[in-house]
């Protein structure tokens, strides 16, 4: 066992860093797409890096989502069978939004199926996406199915969100018919959702260490009084709040992603808890952070307001809050029980 | 970063488990089981505890061999830590020993001074104490009075010091004294070990909120001691404290988080008590504050794996440290008043005649103490802010 992350994996969310921060979208994508190029294998520490470029992301204040194409890659890898159908089409991922309480009613008909229903999406706002993966329920079997987000029986609904280049898309399907290579068996959703949760909090961290970073800065440079606004103790005992904050997130976050299930999912439990303390932990970060700017906080030509946003949106995703307290809470329950069993 | 056991840590984890397994008592898990005995008794018990450790050779297993240790690594300290917890083992009575003085001792001491006084730490025959903080020296330790002045064989040493735990039960003292202008603070400022059987030696226990009298004032009035009495060089004793007290946070948060984890696993089993049906549970605000205190629980024991992993590579915990018991603190204070809010007016009932507290209030007054002992959550703010944050506050 050692747990500091080594010089390569520090190399690694470096050149991450470099690349998110340089701008380059083809040098993105190659960042993404050479994580799970080899099938993972239990130990190995795949999800650890996917977690540092994720974590790199949102440290970069760049205007990138790492999570969800990360996932698109990782459900790529491990069901080849998708892997035609998300290449022939720029798709988003609905599970960001649906969690695992969301999915779809499918019917079967001849070579097709009938997909029914209404789920939400997140979509970058400077192109039309043109299909989502969505999750879908036939009986007691689970799908990953490819749909249009345009044609006969599609009605969307366009929100603007506090992320100026994302739209919430509320999508309403009737009786939409999707070819059946399009509809995969999947039994993997909570997997989903768990690798989902650790790369949003992972991204968190990002924002996080980059708000205290800002927040150091400013906090020795500002003068106010005749000395730097650091000197005085309520402005340090603030940044001193953050390190904390972000020690103790950065602990969770390389934890639950040191580990894996052998397919590159974090254990489920370990997924939960990491997603309701960076919930918990990151928001407070922001905030404090604005009140120690001031009035520059709220600039809109400043990052730090795109920082804060960037921030409401992540502690939103992977499934609602109460889904995952309940997980954890169940986890609680059975261990009084397995203890008083003993 | 790797989070598997090397076959080496599984067979050292195994073969505690083992023992552990055949020698904590039952009764130990018990709830308040400690909370019931003296702390006379409890000691008492701590003490044998703490013997019975020494001869399963689990004692001081990073200590090198030459002085009868087992020079593993922080990890297998990590994973000592973690078997105790979990076979909900009791403290051991000389932790200031083990923890504290014993690492000063190897990293700061003589040779003589480890070969006369690690046996003794490692048996548990002696006890030590730490005398660090005064009256008027808390949060701000390099304004110590307590003064030690040079003699043809020695030093003699005169001054107060305050919140010496267990010092009633000890019989050494690590007593940091001015030994040079005051002006110039925490340069004249050297470390000695003080026998407490010394002619001018005295101890009052100090009874404290929570009823008990772990804490006592440790008067030195003209206490003769040796020249070998001085750790390190004189006027270094600032340096000497520092590494003493940087090396027992490298341990003494697994030690207090395997505590504190405890405590939530009470909680969990009063708001979870078998049998409870789902409709009988709290509300849904208080399950997510439960699940919030577990998550921060999970993520302050990764956090201090970190800082195990730091002290791997580098010999001393770094900036993770300083943050560790500040979380620490401030967590044990949060679960400790969720206790509380789950209590009705049972919660206000004092059932000992001598005033000592129990349950979930005692845990509240002790965890008011965790935010102060060791440096206060204010001083400890403005250690990071100053020391890791490099601001100029």
């Amino acid at each position: 066992m050692h747990f500091t992350l080594g010089s390569d994996l520090v190399a690694l969310r470096e050149h991450a860093l470099k690349t998110f921060r340089d701008a380059a979208p083809s040098a993105e994508h190659s960042l993404y797409d050479d994580l799970w190029a080899a099938a993972p294998v239990p130990d190995d520490d795949s999800l650890l890096r996917a977690a540092l470029i994720a974590e790199a992301a949102g440290a970069s204040c760049g205007p990138f989502h790492p999570g969800e194409r990360i996932a698109l890659a990782w459900i790529a890898a491990r069901h080849p069978g998708l892997r035609p159908v998300l290449e022939s089409a720029p798709h988003v991922l609905a599970a960001v939004c649906q969690g695992t309480d969301g999915a779809l009613e499918i019917r079967r008909g001849a070579g097709t199926f009938a997909v029914d229903g209404t789920f939400r999406v997140l979509a970058p706002d400077t192109a039309t996406a043109g299909h989502a993966l969505v999750l879908a329920a036939h009986r007691r079997r689970r799908f990953l199915v490819s749909v249009p987000l345009a044609g006969r029986g599609v009605r969307v609904t366009s929100s603007r969100t506090v992320q100026p280049d994302r739209r919430l898309l509320t999508v309403t399907l009737d009786q939409v018919g999707v070819p059946e290579h399009q509809a995969l068996s999947w039994d993997a959703e909570r997997a989903l959702v768990s690798l989902g949760q650790v790369l949003a909090a992972a991204e968190l961290l990002g924002v996080m260490q980059w708000t205290l970073d800002a927040c150091v800065d400013r906090a020795r440079s500002r003068e106010q009084f005749g000395r730097p606004i650091g000197a005085f103790q309520s402005v340090a005992h603030t940044c001193a709040d953050m390190l904390c904050a972000v020690e103790l997130s950065r602990s969770m976050v390389y934890a639950a992603a040191a580990r894996h299930d052998g397919s590159g999912a974090p254990e489920a439990h370990t997924a939960a808890v990491t997603r309701i303390l960076l919930r918990h932990e990151s928001l407070p970060v922001l905030t404090e952070a604005v009140q120690l700017f001031g009035a520059d906080g709220l600039r809109w030509s400043g990052d730090l307001h795109r920082q804060l946003r960037r921030c409401q949106v992540l502690r939103s995703l992977w499934g609602t809050p109460a889904s995952t307290t309940d997980d954890v809470i169940e986890y609680l329950r059975g261990q009084v029980a397995a203890a008083a069993a003993e | 970063m790797n989070v598997t056991e090397t076959p080496d840590q599984a067979r050292f984890r195994h073969e505690l488990r083992t023992w552990l397994d055949a020698h904590v008592r039952p009764e130990w898990r018990e709830p308040g089981f400690e909370e019931q005995a003296s702390v006379a008794l409890r000691f008492a018990v701590r003490r044998k505890w703490h013997r019975t450790l020494a001869t399963g050779g689990w004692i001081g297993v990073e200590w090198p061999v030459e002085y009868g240790g087992r020079g593993l690594t922080p990890v297998h300290g990590l994973i000592l830590s973690e078997e105790l917890a979990r076979a909900r083992a009791l403290p051991i009575a000389d932790w200031v020993g083990v923890e504290l003085v014993a690492p000063t001792l190897l990293r700061c001491g003589s040779h003589e001074q480890r070969e006369r006084y690690l046996p003794g730490i490692m048996d548990g025959s002696q006890v030590w104490c730490q005398g660090f903080s005064e009256p008027a020296a808390g949060s701000d330790l390099a304004a110590v009075t307590t003064v030690a002045t040079r003699t043809a064989d020695g030093y003699r040493i005169s001054g107060h010091k305050r919140w010496t735990s267990w010092a009633q039960f000890a019989d050494f003292a690590l007593v940091l004294a001015r030994t040079g202008d005051p002006a110039e603070r925490h340069r004249t400022l050297s470390c000695f070990i003080v026998p407490l059987g010394s002619p001018g030696v005295t101890i009052e226990p100090i009874p404290m909120l929570y009823g008990d009298a772990e804490e006592c004032d440790l008067h030195l009035d003209d206490v003769e001691v040796p020249a070998d009495a001085l750790v390190g060089e004189e006027n270094k004793g600032w340096r000497t404290v520092m590494t003493s007290l940087t090396l027992a946070r490298g341990s003494a948060t697994l030690i207090r988080i395997a505590a504190l984890k405890r405590t939530f696993d009470g909680l969990t089993r009063d708001v979870f008590a078998p049998g409870v049906p789902a409709a009988g549970l709290p509300d849904d605000s208080v399950l997510r504050s439960l699940a919030l205190l577990h998550a921060r629980l999970e993520a302050l024991g990764h956090l201090a794996r970190r800082k195990m992993g730091e002290m791997e590579d580098d010999g001393l915990p770094g900036q993770i440290a300083s943050t560790e018991k500040l979380l620490w603190a401030r967590l044990s204070s949060d679960i400790a008043r969720f206790g509380m809010e789950t209590q009705d007016l049972d919660g206000i009932v004092e059932p000992d005649p001598t005033g000592v507290s129990t349950g979930w209030r005692r845990e509240m007054y002790r965890a008011m103490a965790n935010e102060i002992e060791g440096g206060t959550n204010a001083i400890q703010r403005t250690t990071i802010a100053r020391h890791v944050l490099k601001l100029p506050c």
